[in-house]
This record gives structure tokens, C-alpha cells and sequence, in this order.
């Protein structure tokens, strides 16, 4: 019976001994010399029979037939591996999903066996003994081809074992071979992948820049795009190129790189950089700055303690005082963005802290919005200023509330978390461990890409002039970070938005969150108090108030004098205020010395912000006193008193 | 070398055996080449190929004597003996070249009759 057969052979003596021993038998023979070509003839060409050497250039005969078995159309071709490493290699041909294998031999045997083969191929079911190879009798191993399989698998295996992704692709762009690295990196299956264009993998607007680039041979040989990186799917990919002449002409080799997960990590180092470089210079200013707001401020207070009720000057101070605190304000979220805020750490349950905050969310939120919250009832506990939590809380809420201009819904969920190396919540700088986990999502109008890489920058808002500062989420930045711990946001257009926070956990007991600070009048006493203050000014102005309240009070414009001070004063002193950041010796350097000379001396640090080489990430030691600048004058006799009383209990 | 009865053994008529013996000799000229030029360079992975690739030519076309001579270059190759590699080729090449002379009479007898196309 006529058959219509394609043999595949790279060895141009075996096709055509192949065809001329099958033409004369009637058939219709068509022949390819590599996988390739094959796929080529089989588009216009339905073989009953396909003969299919085993080893060639670029898609061997076993990869050919698996993508044979993987298509529709072609899957019922009765296939034979002819094979010439038959006695060497030990095929078991049939898990490439072949119906025979025939030893390459003399032709006069092999001949026999093609023959019946070809009569075979009607009765596929009736295949005897599968998994024998046919012809093998005479054939004897031979030494040189077991060298080559024995290089051929030794390639396979580093190619298989390379994280690298590498790509054979010839002339026309054809892909030819690909490395398991390669395929997943990919996504594709090997059969769906071989035979493909190598520049349709790529992002419609990368195609024509990969096209121009493997087109030029000035590139090739190196590493054609690390700057210049193609998307493939999701991926960021790096691409080299190394060109190989093989028996079909010069072929390409590329070598596929995923950066994706690098480029993330030097995007958030660029963030991280950035912050930290407006975080220092925001803290320096504020610094200086608290300073002189400070001199403001509590001049202002004294003249008030002055002024009687109805004098019209009295109405003009305290407008300069209503200033002055709002720019105190506006210096306390500069300092809380860029981390440098001192934060009084307490072990609290942000639980009762969201329920707290409910009935002034829903007030700020208004009626339109809808508020749920979901609460984790096993949630763990955290060690963070309460304060600053609640303004994570209040930021994000006021975010999502303008981001439903319409209404909506706002959801605040708590969970407990573990992230660990393998977590995509873990970035740059977060340790992996057991975390507490919250987030705000609201249904509002979402952002795209471009804004939501920006959203943490200061003074960066989508708002109209005037109705935000674009410090609102760089404040929650901020403190998140000083927490050490970790904010992510997932928005898309029309599609809202979810800001997810993970704060360390701890095993700590509850502290006093929810205690509010009780105003103080301002108090007095009598103990001896050594001021310590570089800036004149403010020196001055703590000394005036602290002697007002009956304090016995010395001071000293540094360090090295205060310490003199306390070699020449016979009398014991009680409590140091100092600042922190002086010329010379430092306030925390300072008490270190002064405690020596005086072991139950009380200590209270004035300061703007935390130097993190000062105060370890900002966060003071519970048993000492702590005054922000710009202090008050309840603030500055309050504290005061405060560590007086609590350390001679 | 009687071409006759080599093709009768594979099932071929002579001028069939004739086309493919003359399409084995220009193989095997390339196939020699690439022998040579990878022993120069030492390109072991080139000169395993090249032997494979002629040797399951040879062995096809019932020439034992070509595929011993290259069982015994894959002898010297494993024992490192490189020098005896060259010697090998040439006498292949003289094999074959002694079939191209035998061959030769029989290609213009049968050009001078018109030969048959390759089927593709």
C-alpha cells in the first residue's frame, strides 16, 4: 500500500539511501535534515510514517516526536527513531511517545526492518514487543559514539543544572533549543516553546529593539541589554548573546537573565536612599529650627503669664504662640517622616487601639463611607509610641476617605503574620520573624504604577493646592520604618487600594496605652537642677522658668562645663536637663559621667529629634525623661516633676 | 570493489548505489576537513562528531574497513595517543579515495546516459 513518509536526517548519505530504497517501493517520501526543517515540511505535508533520526543539530528526533504527540494534527503519524547510538545508548524510545526504534546499521538489514516498519504503520496496535529495539542484532557498541553520548550528557546535564535561562535560536529567529532554566523563565512548555519566534516572547514594544539588537553583530558576544532590559510577561530580563557557527550555519546562543527581583531590590534601595537623604535633611533643619521655636513659644508664654485678661496685646501674643505651635506641628511631621522622632515605646494591642479610633474615623470618614473593621481576636502585641500608630491609622483612613469621593467602603483588618526569606511582604532591610499585621483598603478610584512609586515621597500629592501637604503618607513611612517594620501598597485604577503594615511582634505584657497624659499645671519644687544647653537662648529661657517654679538652678553652655560646674559645687544635684546634640561632649555622654559623680542623678534629654548614633534607632531608655523641643512651659515643669516624683518612688 | 553486487546486497540497482557512494565521498571530504582542522585545535567535542557522523555513513554503506580504522582513533583518543590521529585520517582518506577511482568510470558512464534526480 502507498504511503505518504517523511524521513528526518541530518546525514545527507542516510536520507538519500532512506529515500531511494522507499521511492522504489511506491511510496511518497519527502525528507528534512534537521527538526526544524521537518516542522516545516509537516505544515503542508500529512505523513503516514515518519522516520526520525536521534541525534541532530538544533531539535533531535526525541524532542521532535514528543512535539509530534503534542499536537492535535499530528499526533497519530506513525513514528520510528532511527537510531545510530541504538547498542550504546540504551534508549527506551517510547517516553518520547515513538511506536519503534531501528538500529542504524549496514543498509542491507536496516533496509528489512524499514520496510516492515512502513507495512506497520497501519496496524499501530498491533506493535510487537514495544520497548525492543529492532535490529540490533551484529551491531556492536562502539567506542566512538559512546565518547560523544558521554559528552552530550555530560552538556546536558550543566545546561540542565544552569540557573542561567539559555536559548538557541537560528537565523530566522527560530527557537532550537532552550535549557530548563530557560523554560520556566519562559513559561512555556519545551514542545510549545521549540520552533518559536524567539522575539515574540518578548513585550509587543520590546520586539523591535530585541529585533535591532540581534541584528546588529557589533553585540553580539556580550551582554547586549543590561542596561537596556526587555519584559517578558511580568519579567525584567537581561540578555547576552554568544553566536555559534553549528552545522546548519551560525546560529545564536542567548543567555536569558530574570533581574526582575533584582531591579526591585535596587528600586526600593533608590527609595531608601532617597528617604534617608530628605530624612537627614529634614531632621537637621528641624533641629535648628525646634530651637528657635522653642524661644518663640515659651517667650511668648512668659509675656502671657504677664498680660492681664482684655490687654489688646495679649490677642496678638497669643496668635504669634497659635503660629508657633502650628509650625512646632508641622516640624513634628517632618521629624516623624524621616525617622528621627524620639518615640515613646509602649507594648500596645492595636486592636483596642482601632476600636479606640472608631468613633472619630467614622466621624472624619463622614457618611458616605462605610467603615469595617475585621480584628484578629488572637492578634499579638507591638512596641510602638501609641501616638504615632494612631496617626498610621488616621493618615491612611484620611488617604482612603479621598480616594472615595463617592462613598465607599474602608476596611481595617488585623492579623497575625510570619514573614520569612521566601515572603514577598519582606523587603529590603525587614528581618524575617513573627509580625503583627494590619491593613487599611478602601474601594476608592485606585492608582496607576507611576503615582503609586511616588506616594511615599514628601510633599508629593495628588490633591489640590491646598487641601493636603503630601507629608501624610511619608509620615506614615516613617514611622512604620522606626518600628522596623514593613508598608506595602497594592492599587490598581477604578480598582481601590490596600496599604499592608507588619510591625514586629512581642511577648511583653501590656503597657499604659490609652493613658493620656494628664495637662499639668505648672509645678514646682525645690531640688538642685543642672541645665545644659548650647543654644543661649533656650538655656536661658529653661533656667528663667525653672527658677520661677523654685528650683535651685545651675547651668552650663556644654558639657565640659557642667562637668567643671560639678567638681566646683559641693551640694548634691538632682536632675540633669541636657541637651542632646552639643558641641564636645554629648547630653547622653554627659549624664554617663554626672552619674558617676552622683548615682541617684535624675536625667531629662531636651530634644528636636533622636541621633540615631546617640539614642540606639531613636528609641529612649522607659526610665528617662524625655522633653520634645519646642517644650512649654507645662511641658519643661511638668517632665520635671514627672521624673523627680517617679525616681524617688 | 564490485559495485554490482554491493547494490544487489542492499536491495538497490547499481546506478542508485553508484549516486550514493559519490554523495558518501563528498561527505566525507567535509567530514575530514572538520576532522582536521578540530585535531588542530583540539576541539575534542568537534572530532567526536565528525568520527560519529562518518563512521554511521560508513558503517550504512558496508565500508568495515573505514570503521575500524575509526574505532581505532577512538582508541587513541581515549589513551591520549594524538599523534597517531593524523595518520588515521590519511588513510582513510586513501580509502576513500581509492573507491573514488574505482568509482569514477561508472559516474561518467552514467552522466553520459543522463542521471536520475534526488527525490525531496
Amino acid at each position: 500500500m502507498k504511503k505518504k513518509i517523511l524521513v528526518v536526517d541530518n546525514h545527507p548519505v542516510f536520507l538519500k539511501m532512506m529515500t531511494t530504497m522507499l521511492d522504489k517501493e511506491g511510496h511518497i517520501v519527502l525528507s528534512a535534515a534537521d527538526g526544524l526543517s521537518a516542522l516545516a515540511v509537516l505544515q503542508n505535508f500529512m505523513p503516514d510514517v515518519m522516520f526520525l533520526d536521534l541525534i541532530m543539530p538544533g531539535i533531535g528526533g526525541d524532542k521532535l516526536c514528543r512535539m509530534i504527540r503534542k499536537n492535535p494534527k499530528l499526533k497519530d503519524i506513525y513514528v520510528v527513531i532511527v537510531s545510530a547510538v541504538a547498542a550504546e545508548a540504551r534508549l527506551n524510545y517510547s517516553d518520547c511517545g515513538a511506536d519503534a526504534c531501528i538500529a542504524k546499521g549496514p543498509f542491507n538489514t536496516m533496509s528489512k526492518h524499514i520496510i516492515a516498519a512502513v507495512e506497520q504503520s497501519g496496524q499501530k496496535t498491533s506493535t510487537p514487543q514495544p520497548g525492543v529495539i529492532i535490529g540490533l542484532e551484529g551491531i556492536y557498541p562502539h567506542q566512538i559514539t559512546q565518547e560523544l553520548l558521554s559528552i552530550k550528557s555530560h552538556f546536558d546535564a550543566i545546561l540542565g543544572s544552569m540557573t542561567e535561562g539559555i536559548v538557541e535560536i537560528n537565523l530566522e529567529g527560530k527557537i532550537i533549543f532552550a535549557n530548563p532554566a530557560a523554560i520556566s523563565l519562559i513559561g512555556l512548555s519545551e514542545e510549545n516553546l521549540l520552533a518559536s519566534n524567539f522575539l515574540e516572547l518578548f513585550q509587543e514594544e520590546d520586539q523591535k529593539r530585541a529585533e535591532e539588537l540581534l541584528a546588529n553583530q557589533d553585540t553580539w558576544s556580550r551582554v547586549i541589554s543590561e542596561e537596556s532590559l526587555f519584559k517578558m510577561k511580568a519579567k525584567v530580563i537581561s540578555l547576552g548573546s554568544i553566536p555559534i557557527v553549528s552545522q546548519g550555519g551560525q546560529n545564536l546562543i542567548l543567555l536569558l537573565n530574570d533581574v526582575s527581583e533584582r531591579k526591585r531590590l535596587e528600586a526600593q534601595l533608590l527609595q531608601a536612599q532617597k528617604m534617608e537623604a530628605i530624612g537627614t535633611l529634614a531632621g537637621g533643619i528641624a533641629h535648628d529650627f525646634n530651637n528657635l521655636l522653642t524661644i518663640i513659644h515659651t517667650h511668648c508664654q512668659l509675656a502671657l503669664l504677664d498680660f492681664k485678661e482684655g490687654e489688646v496685646l495679649r490677642g496678638k501674643f497669643e496668635a504669634i504662640l497659635n503660629a508657633a505651635e502650628r509650625a512646632a506641628s508641622l516640624t513634628r511631621q517632618l521629624l516623624v517622616f524621616s525617622s528621627r522622632q524620639v518615640m515613646e515605646m509602649k507594648v500596645i494591642d492595636i486592636n483596642h487601639l482601632v476600636q479606640d479610633l472608631e468613633k472619630m474615623l467614622r466621624r472624619v470618614l463622614g457618611e458616605d463611607i462605610e467603615l469595617i473593621t475585621v480584628l484578629d481576636k488572637n492578634l499579638g502585641k507591638i512596641k510602638a509610641d501609641p501616638g504615632q500608630i494612631e496617626q498610621v491609622v488616621l493618615n491612611l483612613a484620611i488617604n482612603a476617605r479621598d480616594a472615595m469621593p463617592k462613598g465607599g467602603k474602608l476596611i481595617i483588618e488585623t492579623a497575625n503574620a510570619v514573614l520569612d526569606e521566601n515572603s514577598p511582604h519582606l523587603q529590603l532591610g525587614v528581618a524575617p520573624g513573627r509580625y503583627v499585621f494590619f491593613s487599611v483598603s478602601d474601594t476608592g478610584v485606585g492608582m496607576t504604577p507611576e503615582i503609586r512609586e511616588k506616594i511615599f515621597a514628601p510633599f508629593f500629592t495628588t490633591k489640590e493646592k491646598g487641601k493636603g501637604t503630601g507629608l501624610g503618607l511619608s509620615i506614615v513611612y516613617g514611622i512604620v520604618k522606626q518600628c522596623a517594620g514593613n508598608i506595602t501598597v497594592y492599587s490598581e485604577p477604578s480598582h481601590g487600594t490596600i496599604f499592608r503594615i507588619f510591625l514586629p511582634q512581642v511577648d511583653f505584657a501590656l503597657g499604659e496605652e490609652g493613658q493620656k497624659a494628664q495637662k499639668r499645671k505648672l509645678l514646682g519644687g525645690s531640688e538642685t537642677i543642672l541645665v545644659v544647653e548650647d543654644e543661649g537662648e533656650v538655656r536661658k529661657l529653661a533656667v528663667e522658668i525653672l527658677r520661677r517654679q523654685k528650683y535651685k538652678v545651675l547651668e552650663a553652655a556644654q558639657g565640659e562645663a557642667a562637668l567643671l560646674i560639678c567638681e566646683e559645687y559641693k551640694a548634691p544635684i538632682h536632675l540633669l536637663l541636657t541637651d542632646v546634640v552639643m558641641p564636645g561632649l554629648n547630653g547622653p555622654d554627659l549624664a554617663r559621667r554626672m552619674k558617676y559623680l552622683y548615682p541617684g542623678l535624675k536625667v531629662i534629654f531636651m530634644s528636636g529629634y533622636s541621633d540615631k548614633g546617640i539614642f540606639q534607632r531613636g528609641i529612649l531608655d522607659p526610665e528617662t525623661g524625655l522633653l520634645q523641643k519646642p517644650f512649654s512651659l507645662e511641658s519643661l515643669t511638668g517632665k520635671v516633676r514627672e521624673v523627680l516624683d517617679h525616681q524617688s518612688n | 570493489m564490485n559495485f554490482k553486487v554491493q547494490a544487489e546486497k542492499m536491495g538497490l540497482d547499481e546506478k542508485e548505489y553508484v549516486e550514493i557512494v559519490d554523495l558518501f565521498i563528498k561527505t566525507t571530504a567535509d567530514n575530514l576537513r572538520q576532522l582536521r582542522s578540530a585535531l588542530e585545535t583540539g576541539d575534542m567535542s568537534k572530532i567526536h562528531q565528525e568520527t560519529h557522523s562518518l563512521k554511521g555513513a560508513a558503517l550504512n554503506l558496508g565500508f568495515w574497513e573505514i570503521c575500524e580504522i575509526i574505532e581505532r582513533m577512538a582508541m587513541r583518543i581515549r589513551e591520549n595517543s594524538w599523534h597517531g590521529l593524523s595518520d588515521d585520517i590519511e588513510v582513510i582518506q586513501g580509502r576513500i579515495d581509492r573507491i573514488a577511482d574505482l568509482l569514477g568510470p561508472r559516474l561518467t558512464e552514467d552522466e553520459s546516459k543522463g542521471t536520475r534526480g534526488g527525490t525531496q
